[in-house]
């Protein structure tokens, strides 16, 4: 370590004032203090980072032509099988995708196509009606 | 789970489809729509089992009797039945 150190020196810039006289040499040039190394890093690999994904979100774009939503969708957000899945637990929808993003689009389609079914179906069964019910809670039609 | 799995389900139970941006069954049972579920097109595309699993209104082994034989359209329709979902 010691011979190490010894082979090198860090020189310290700055300016130094020269009396004008041919033939005198330079001032000799200060070797500085070398760094000190910092002490051992510590890293850590683990499976308890931070997740950069949100557990939970609101989703507010049913980008439907004809309907808007009035409020934002409460959605829970998991991870499954390199999956992204975003779920609405109250209606037992969901949306999947390789990316947050796509969960979402895929969610949005599938709600579109949902509200279109049941919005035309008149028949309906108690779960059913309670999802449509659920879904005039949040959707709107736009106002032209 | 499998799409074949998904599709037995859909024939067992004699569900209207209908291929759109995925793939929509609906259960119609006696004039009314009941039973709502959906998959993705493509045979490589992931199943979310356990999401078909809570729209077909059942608990695992009910399910898991749907995929298999143990569980017939009658069997399921009286779960339901049981559940006041019909």
């Amino acid at each position: 370590m010691a011979a190490a150190a010894a082979s090198y020196e860090i020189l310290r810039p700055g300016v130094e004032s020269l009396v004008e006289e041919s033939g005198k040499e330079l001032p000799p040039q200060v070797a500085s203090t070398p760094p000190e190394l910092q002490p051992n890093l510590r890293v850590s690999v683990g499976t308890s980072f931070p997740i950069a994904r949100p557990q939970t979100l609101h989703f507010g774009a049913l980008k439907d032509p004809a309907y808007r939503l009035r409020k934002a969708i409460p959605l829970d957000v998991s991870s499954e099988e390199s999956s992204i899945v975003v779920t609405w637990p109250a209606i037992d929808e969901f949306g999947f995708g390789d990316t947050l993003g796509a969960a979402l689009d895929d969610f949005a389609h599938t709600l579109r196509e949902l509200h279109h079914r049941l919005l035309s179906d008149t028949a309906l069964g108690p779960d059913l009606q309670q999802v449509k019910s659920t879904l005039e809670d949040f959707i709107e039609p736009r106002i032209k | 789970m499998k799409v074949h799995e998904f599709e037995k389900i859909v024939n067992k139970l004699g569900m209207e489809t209908r291929n759109s941006y995925d793939r929509l069954a609906w259960l119609v049972h006696e004039g009314r729509t009941i039973i709502r579920t959906r998959r993705s097109h493509g045979k490589g595309k992931y199943v979310p089992q356990d999401k078909i699993r809570q729209q077909l209104k059942v608990n695992e082994s009910q399910f898991s009797g749907l995929i298999s034989c143990s569980v017939s359209k009658e069997d399921y329709l009286r779960i339901l039945n049981e559940k006041g979902i019909i």
